[in-house]
């Protein structure tokens, strides 16, 4: 009934990659994403997170975020959450977890917020 | 360990082991042999003045025929007095005659005095002791005298001379006595009748006197004599009954230094000789006596010895695991008993809790309890299940039990983390658990035989793990029979396990300490001064209620009652189950947004109560249930009443209703998410959702209606952006 989770690759930039999320965002496919962004990261290139399609997100999903980006910080690499989805938006805020994680209200928004590579 | 009678030690309290009731051997008691002759002779008796039978015999006896002769002789000397004087007075009359009888023809020559004189001259010669020999005529001239000078002369007796009394005299004769002289005169009559002068004989009375003086002195002779053979008489019959006594005394004073092997000989067949038996009779017994008490005093020092060995073998501290507190309490009996307890941490976390009573007191049952204590060490790592464990032990110990003799055992793991108690009994009492929900005691009786009762592994068969658990505020409570089966001081009545029911329910909700000082307050109420007959021992398991407060924000007063609001719910709510499948969780989202509270609030709200539910929902599959396909959970949702009792419930609730493991409150911190470790870790953020979106969490876990959990999200979810910042 609802969207299945799957990440799409979004458009090529050479500032980051940039990938799209859309469906449910649970403990399951948490750590299918948390498994892509890694491998963004083992690339040395900095990542743009579209989650305007998330119809939502559990406790482990608002973790994986977290701890890719704790990553990112660790490695150098920046890494953007963009056009957050209701979803994703109450829970972050909730959690009051925006001070731990660079949001941008669009795509666009957030390759600007990035150097070029 | 209270007075006399009483030891009881507390592992909340753990007190020195000291037993004064348990003193071995009163002091007084010591052994005889070994610290020499006690009380006896402790000290040197002070050396009393003696005064000897030997003497006080000797001179009584002495005294007493002194007396007995000297009466004797008095009243003699009185008698032979009379006789004298009866005799000298005879003779004096006697000679009186002779003179009258030869002056009688004298008187009538011409010159009488020619005959009279030399007749008077030999009376006098013969007889010195005469005084007077005197033939007077009847004109009062001497005629007849010893002394030729005085024939002639006149003779008269003084006045003083009166005669004689109480004497028959014949005609004439008459006795005179002037007190120093005793005269007898007697007429001289002619062979016609005519009287023809008087004769007079005298005597000295001192004579008399010599001759008694005499008979005196004989007898004070005879006297000292007599006396000297009765000293002597006395000295030797007094030796020959001291002998005896001096082999008494000598028999005594060796007892008294403790010599109690030597019997005291004495061949003697009067009452001394009974003595003397009876004293051999006495040693015996005395011997006898002092083996036992260093026999018993040897027996209660390795007693007491294996006391504090069990006294060792239980925790002395309460063990605290995540919201459970474990406690136990011991009671020693009199007599070192056969009960044993245990907690302790296993290595996954869980609690384990023995406790056992071996059949049988003193070292017997104290040894098995330590044999016990030592497998249970080595096993309860090996398996994590009691039944399991309890057949181990019953394999180990059923060879070394004599026949007859057998332990009841109670053994349970308990998962501090979900309050489950996995446990199996052998034989032991009923597990006794009392729900704060309901308030009510419930008893947990199980099958299975004591250990060591039936060879062969036949317990195997009637052992099996059963599982229950634990809410916040229950409390479980398992103790040994010294407990239910204490009597009365009368010996009439048990406590029982009502009293014992009584005494946990009265105090459940206060805590471990609480019910321990109330059960042991009740027993020792109903027991009085006796001291135990059996050890009384107890262990309570404590959950305490939900974690208020700091960490769980509006964690609700537990004033909602659970079964109500599932009967509330059903009765105008709207219900979802909820499998252990994502699609199923999913369809938590649409349920609300169509549900009664899902309109009418933002889209940031709505969001908030799914993510709250869902994670609600997650977690009783994952750790209630362990996801098992099987597992059912109902979400209930219930609109608003104006008429809600409770004021938080008026703007509608949710209630998840589950039958797995509960779910502990007790422990959850909320994440810091200042902490990197935290941030990186990335899981373990459902309860932050939870708590912090819902307005009120209300855990009931373990009702008769299962798990329930009851939630509101008011004006707070609203507005998360409002929520200070950490």
């Amino acid at each position: 009934m609802t969207e299945p989770f799957r990440i799409d690759a979004g458009p090529a930039d050479p500032r980051a990659t940039c990938l799209r999320v859309f469906g449910r965002l649970d403990s399951a496919s948490a750590d299918q994403l948390a498994r892509r962004c890694a491998q963004v990261r083992s690339e040395g290139r900095n990542l743009v997170l579209n989650l305007e399609q998330v119809s939502f997100v559990a406790s482990s999903g608002v973790g994986a975020l977290l701890a890719v980006a704790e990553q990112f910080r660790d490695s150098g690499s920046e890494l953007r959450l963009a056009a957050l989805s209701p979803a994703v938006d109450s829970v972050i805020r909730l959690l009051n977890l925006d001070q731990f994680l660079e949001i941008q209200t669009s795509e666009d928004d957030a390759f600007a917020s990035l150097k070029a590579a | 360990m209270g007075a006399p009678a009483r030891a009881s030690h507390d592992v909340a309290t753990p007190e020195p082991p000291s037993r004064p009731e348990l003193a071995l051997v009163p002091p007084a008691a010591a052994p005889a042999r070994a610290t020499a002759p006690p009380t006896l002779a402790t000290g040197a008796p002070p050396r009393r003045a003696i005064v000897s039978i030997r003497w006080i015999v000797t001179f009584t006896s002495v005294a007493l025929i002194a007396a007995a002769v000297v009466a004797m002789a008095v009243v003699s000397e009185r008698n032979s007095r009379a006789a004298l004087t009866r005799e000298v007075e005879n003779r004096l009359l006697l000679q009186a005659h002779n003179l009258a009888l030869a002056g009688g023809d004298a008187m009538l020559s011409d010159f009488p005095e020619l005959t009279l004189h030399p007749l008077a001259l030999e009376i006098a010669a013969k007889q010195p002791e005469l005084a007077l020999v005197e033939v007077v005529d009847p004109d009062g001239k001497i005629v007849g005298d010893p002394d030729a000078r005085k024939i002639g002369a006149a003779f008269a007796l003084t006045d003083a001379f009166r005669p004689r009394l109480g004497r028959a005299l014949a005609a004439g004769d008459r006795l005179l006595s002037d007190g120093r002289t005793l005269v007898a005169t007697v007429p001289v009559v002619h062979r016609d009748g005519r009287r023809l002068g008087t004769a007079y004989v005298g005597l000295k009375l001192s004579y008399l006197d010599g001759v008694v003086l005499a008979a005196r002195r004989q007898a004070t002779i005879v006297l000292l004599i007599v006396l000297a053979l009765g000293v002597l008489a006395a000295l030797w019959m007094i030796s020959v009954v001291l002998r005896p006594i001096s082999a008494l005394r000598a028999g005594i004073e060796r007892i008294g230094r403790g010599d109690l092997t030597t019997p005291v000989t004495l061949r003697d067949r009067t009452e001394l000789g009974m003595l003397a038996d009876a004293m051999n009779g006495m040693t015996g017994a005395l011997r006898r006596a002092q083996a036992e008490l260093v026999e018993r005093e040897r027996l209660s020092r390795e007693l007491e010895l294996a006391r504090q060995i069990q006294e060792s073998l239980l925790p002395k501290q309460p063990h605290v695991a995540g919201a459970f507190r474990v406690q136990g309490s011991h009671r020693a009996a009199l007599e070192v008993g056969g009960d044993y307890y245990d907690y302790f941490a296993l290595p996954d976390g869980r609690i384990g809790l023995a406790i056992a009573d071996v059949s049988g007191k003193g070292l017997a049952g104290c040894m098995v309890m330590s044999m016990l204590s030592a497998l249970l060490r080595a096993y309860r790592r090996a398996t994590s299940s009691p039944a399991e464990l309890l057949a181990a032990l019953d394999e180990q110990l059923g060879g070394t039990l004599r026949t007859g003799s057998f332990v009841t055992m109670f053994y349970g793991i308990l998962d501090p983390r979900t309050g489950e108690l996995v446990y199996a009994s052998a034989g032991h009492n009923p597990l006794l658990v009392y729900r704060r929900d309901g308030g009510r005691l419930e008893s947990f009786p199980t099958r299975g035989i004591p250990l060591g009762a039936m060879r062969g592994g036949v317990i195997r068969r009637t052992l099996q793990d059963r599982t229950l658990r634990l809410a916040p505020g229950d409390l479980l409570v398992q103790y040994t029979d010294g407990i239910n089966e204490a009597f009365d001081p009368e010996g009439k009545e048990q406590f029982g396990v009502e009293r014992l029911e009584q005494a946990i329910t009265s105090t459940a909700t206060a805590g471990a300490d609480a019910v321990l000082a109330s059960v042991r307050g009740a027993v020792e109420a109903w027991t009085g001064d006796s001291p135990p007959q059996d050890d009384e021992t107890l262990i309570v398991v404590a959950c305490e209620a939900a974690v208020r407060g700091a960490s769980v924000p509006d964690a609700a007063p537990a004033t909602l009652d659970p079964v109500a609001l599932v009967a509330t719910a059903r009765a105008t709510g709207q219900r979802l189950q909820v499998v252990a499948d994502p699609a199923s969780l999913a369809a938590i989202g649409p349920w609300i947004e169509r549900g009664p509270l899902g309109s009418g609030r933002d889209r940031n709200s709505i969001e908030v109560m799914i993510v709250a539910l869902h994670e609600l929902c997650d977690n009783a599959l994952e750790h209630g249930h362990g996801n098992a396909p099987t597992a059912r959970i109902e979400l209930w949702c219930v609109p608003p009443s104006p008429v809600a009792t409770d004021a938080r419930l008026r703007g509608g609730w949710f209630l998840m209703r589950d039958h797995g493991k509960p779910f502990m409150a007790a422990g959850w911190r909320a994440t810091d998410f200042n902490d990197p470790n935290a941030r990186t870790r990335g899981r373990g953020f459902g309860l932050d959702i939870i708590h912090r979106g819902a307005s009120m969490v209300s855990y009931h876990p373990g009702t008769s209606e299962g798990n329930v959990t009851v939630l509101t999200f008011g004006e707070r979810a609203l507005n998360p952006n409002e929520e200070a910042r950490p």
